[in-house]
């Protein structure tokens, strides 16, 4: 009988965190509210 | 509740984005207490000064497209804009530096009419076809209340720079890189002329986080 070596894996509390995925934040320090693609003058383009 | 905008008078986007937000303000019960400020912002700061050149030829320049491609492109916001009850008239509108405009609207501010003149600049460059030259400006800053004299002063001089400056500042540390963009009781920010319904959200919000 050949003995395997296992490791069981890392409970869950020692897992390392996972960085929550944010949205880019167009507006520094604001709450932003609507959707993000409305449309506007940008650099200079507003066609 | 303050509603500070941040928008330039050659900016078609701003001014449907205004009529938008005066749309939700229609519907808003508590609009007796919005305050709006005017803040300043260059869309494009490198167009030389007394210049004046039709929008046409100067987007056909930018873009390197003909005059009709241009018409083209102007042609869908044209039709937007009639939606809210403005005709723009591309087709005679004249492209110049909006720095001495803003100056100008600074002064305005300080007579109590700063949405006025706002109102009044966009139109006369987005629906009149000004040319926005000192003249121009002097007469239509008159048109709001802004005495005369005042006004040619301001434009011979260099007043107000650092008022518009520090606007454009502002902007830039919010990270802001287009008009019109909306900050509400310098804690929520709506980008862009979103519909009226996401403005009246936008004030409701504020207006529940402020009570």
């Amino acid at each position: 009988m050949v003995e395997i070596d296992f490791e069981p894996p890392a409970a869950v509390e020692d897992s390392p965190e996972v960085p929550e995925v944010t949205p880019a934040e167009p507006l520094k320090g604001l709450i932003v509210l609507g959707s993000g693609d409305a449309d506007a003058c940008s650099d200079g383009n507003c066609f | 509740m303050l509603v500070e905008i941040w928008s330039d008078v050659v900016c078609p986007w701003c001014y449907i984005g205004k009529r938008r937000l005066e749309t939700a303000l229609t519907s808003f019960e508590h609009a007796a207490d919005v305050e709006i400020v005017w803040r300043s912002f260059q869309l494009d700061p490198r167009t030389p000064k007394n210049s004046y050149e039709p929008v046409y030829d100067a987007l056909a320049k930018k873009f390197g497209g003909s005059k009709d491609q241009v018409k083209q492109m102007t042609a869908q916001v044209a039709e937007l804009a009639e939606a809210e009850g403005l005709h723009y008239d591309f087709a005679n509108a004249v492209s110049f530096n909006t720095f001495d405009a803003h100056r100008l609207l600074h002064l305005a501010k300080k007579h109590g009419a700063g949405g006025e003149a706002h109102e009044r600049l966009m139109r006369a460059n987005l629906i009149e076809g000004a040319r926005m030259d000192t003249g121009t400006l002097v007469k239509l800053a008159e048109e709001v209340g802004v005495p005369g004299d005042e006004a040619r002063h301001v434009l011979d001089t260099d007043e107000y720079t650092a008022d518009v400056n520090a606007d454009i500042r502002q902007a830039q540390e919010y990270g802001a890189t287009g008009v019109p963009f909306f900050v509400l009781d310098r804690a929520y920010g709506v980008s862009g002329a979103q519909p009226a319904e996401v403005f009246l959200q936008a004030l409701t919000t504020a207006h529940k986080a402020g009570a």
